[in-house]
């Protein structure tokens, strides 16, 4: 069975039960699936066909959801979006998916944006109704029920790399069903769980291994918007079982200075994906919180590669702990050979989750995917015992809080303004972990910090703005072989899961 | 003489965010969108490092309610009225500039 069965066959047996909460609004798996039925039926007249893409633009919310189920039901492909998107970058993506229409939140909607740069699009923009709305409107059948391919499209997913914008990963449907099926036989989610939904949606992990892999247990989802005080307190308030978040998140919370610890009891499993988390904030969180956490290794690419589990904890550096149920790890030399234990190398991964190409790029595509292999751009090793150790990257990547950015991508957008000669934009490291976007600019004539931060702000989705842009008569020291060398092992450089 | 709340203020926005303003940050420069165009990672990382600095406890209501992240004059009233808090009977609280 693929995945969109999958989902429908665990729902259907609970259909009175929550599936959803976000703030004050509860969705059973019955009205989810209802609403998800009429508004495929509504996409379906607004001309979406089986084969063809959808893009979302929408924040973390029951609408989101929605919307992905939809998609789905009809056999059509979703691309989804970082919320945080400008105008410009939103366009540029559809055309490249060929996308035929663009979904955002309900107009009513308490944090409804206004639908992105009015007329700049390409596609019709349609608001997706409310939940609310959508479960009135149900009884609209669909007027074909496809059955897509096992090798149609299923998710068009965003990719930092090293070069220009973010490349788009197809997961076929026969990929998405294996990511989910790879993440739930290593960390089983049940029917009894309660979930917290603060990783966005529109990153693999976010998607498979939270709001997917919950609909497939029969879970209930709590969507939250993160922030240190309201999250601990949800995490109480709704008995959470499960706990995912990014290194970032995790931080946060350990540094929040709550006058009454939060009650944790109830997590069972805590998971943090995106970027590495120190060992010195594990350890924090378990005094504070008493919950270890477990850390997952992954990339878009590949899905999730290794899983760090908080009980078997290898105090080493780089140590991303032993690979998933159904995925096997290898570390290469350079000509591709496959090397021995304790050997640095490159990481590469066979898994089921394993897209197998760029979207429309045959270049990029030959440097990643070798034959059912993901090259994940990471140098690692493996020990006796199975253990992977993530040592540094060769991808020119920033990562922040989780979020990836592709220096090429500012870098282009800085020099596109009139004062700017020449740009290099570098990940400024601060000391608690976390890392920075940073410019190195050589100017020509008048031009301020914030003027350029405005001018990329206008482009750039707000968290590719550089923070610190930082004047030079050249860019000699800065690039001291920069993009072609390995950056030095560090704690936050590894890939989202 | 002690650091005025602008000072402190200012200080966090540069410290906890990493953000170098490049010129003087003033009373009328807007924290998100257009001016320091703080994305949603910055903003938490500014709520924790205000509550280390100002020892207080900051929910993200209070702030939305407030509108305090809209510049950074209004995040300074909303910090010193948070800490400061006119006791009942004052006649005319700090003066709203």
């Amino acid at each position: 069975m693929m995945w969109y069965q999958d989902l429908t066959s665990a729902a259907g047996a609970q259909s009175c039960k929550p599936a959803l909460v976000q703030g004050d609004r509860t969705v059973s798996y019955g009205q989810l699936f209802q609403a998800s039925e009429a508004l495929a039926a509504s996409l379906e007249r607004g001309g979406l066909c089986s084969g063809q893409t959808a893009a979302m633009w929408m924040p973390n919310s029951i609408e989101h959801a929605i919307a992905l189920l939809a998609i789905a039901r009809i056999g059509a492909a979703a691309l989804v979006l970082d919320p945080a998107l400008k105008a410009d970058e939103i366009a540029r993506y559809d055309r490249r998916a060929g996308a035929v229409m663009l979904l955002h939140e309900p107009r009513d909607s308490v944090a409804a944006r206004p639908p992105p740069g009015a007329g700049g699009q390409d596609v019709p923009v349609l608001a997706v109704p409310s939940c609310d709305v959508l479960c009135l409107e149900a009884g609209g059948a669909l007027a074909q029920t496809p059955r897509p391919a096992s090798e149609a499209h299923a998710f068009l997913l965003l990719s930092s790399g090293t070069t220009g914008p973010a490349k788009i990963v197809p997961k076929t449907v026969a990929q998405a069903t294996g990511a989910l099926r790879v993440f739930s036989d290593t960390l089983p989610y049940n029917a009894g769980d309660r979930i917290l939904g603060v990783l966005p949606f529109c990153h693999s992990f976010g998607l498979f291994n939270v709001l997917l892999a919950s609909l497939r247990a029969g879970a209930t989802l709590y969507i939250e918007r993160f922030s240190p005080r309201p999250t601990a307190a949800a995490i109480a308030r709704h008995r959470i079982t499960v706990l995912p978040a990014t290194p970032f998140m995790v931080r946060m919370l350990a540094e929040t200075d709550f006058r009454t610890a939060p009650d944790f009891s109830s997590v069972r499993l805590a998971v943090s994906a995106g970027s590495a988390l120190s060992a010195a904030v594990v350890r924090r969180t378990r005094e504070k919180f008493g919950i270890g956490v477990a850390q997952s290794y992954g990339t878009t690419e590949s899905g999730p590669i290794t899983i760090a589990r908080s009980e078997d904890c290898v105090d080493a550096p780089g140590w991303v702990g032993t690979p998933y149920a159904g995925v096997t790890v290898e570390i290469r030399d350079s000509s591709g050979v496959p090397l021995g234990a304790d050997l640095d190398g490159a990481v590469v991964v066979r898994s089921p989750a394993n897209a197998s190409c760029y979207l429309g790029d045959a270049e990029k595509s030959a440097a990643t995917f070798d034959g059912g292999w993901v090259l994940t751009g990471d140098i690692g090793r493996l020990s006796k015992a199975g253990h992977l150790f993530v040592l540094g990257r060769t991808k020119r990547m920033i990562n922040v809080a989780g979020k990836k950015v592709a220096p090429a991508e500012v870098e282009a957008c800085l020099r596109s303004h009139p004062s700017v000669v020449e740009a290099l934009v570098v990940a400024d490291r601060a000391p608690d972990g976390g890392e920075r976007v940073k410019a190195l600019v050589v100017p020509a004539g008048e031009a301020s910090v914030r003027q350029l931060q405005e001018f990329c702000a206008a482009r750039l989705a707000d968290f590719k703005v550089p923070r610190q842009i930082v004047f030079v008569e050249d860019l000699a020291a800065g690039r001291m072989g920069k993009p072609t060398e390995t950056l030095p092992a560090s704690d936050e450089g590894r890939p989202i899961a | 003489m002690t650091p005025s709340t602008l000072d402190r203020v200012t200080r966090v926005i540069v410290e906890a965010t990493g953000t170098n303003p490049g010129e003087p940050l003033h009373e009328d420069t807007s924290l998100v969108g257009a001016g320091l165009a703080l994305d949603s990672v910055a903003v938490v990382e500014l709520l924790v490092g205000l509550e280390k600095e100002f020892h207080a406890e900051i929910t993200p209501d209070e702030l939305l309610q407030a509108q305090a992240f809209k510049t950074i004059g209004t995040l300074v009233r909303f910090m010193d009225a948070k800490c400061h808090p006119a006791r009942p009977g004052d006649a005319a609280a700090s003066p709203v500039t």
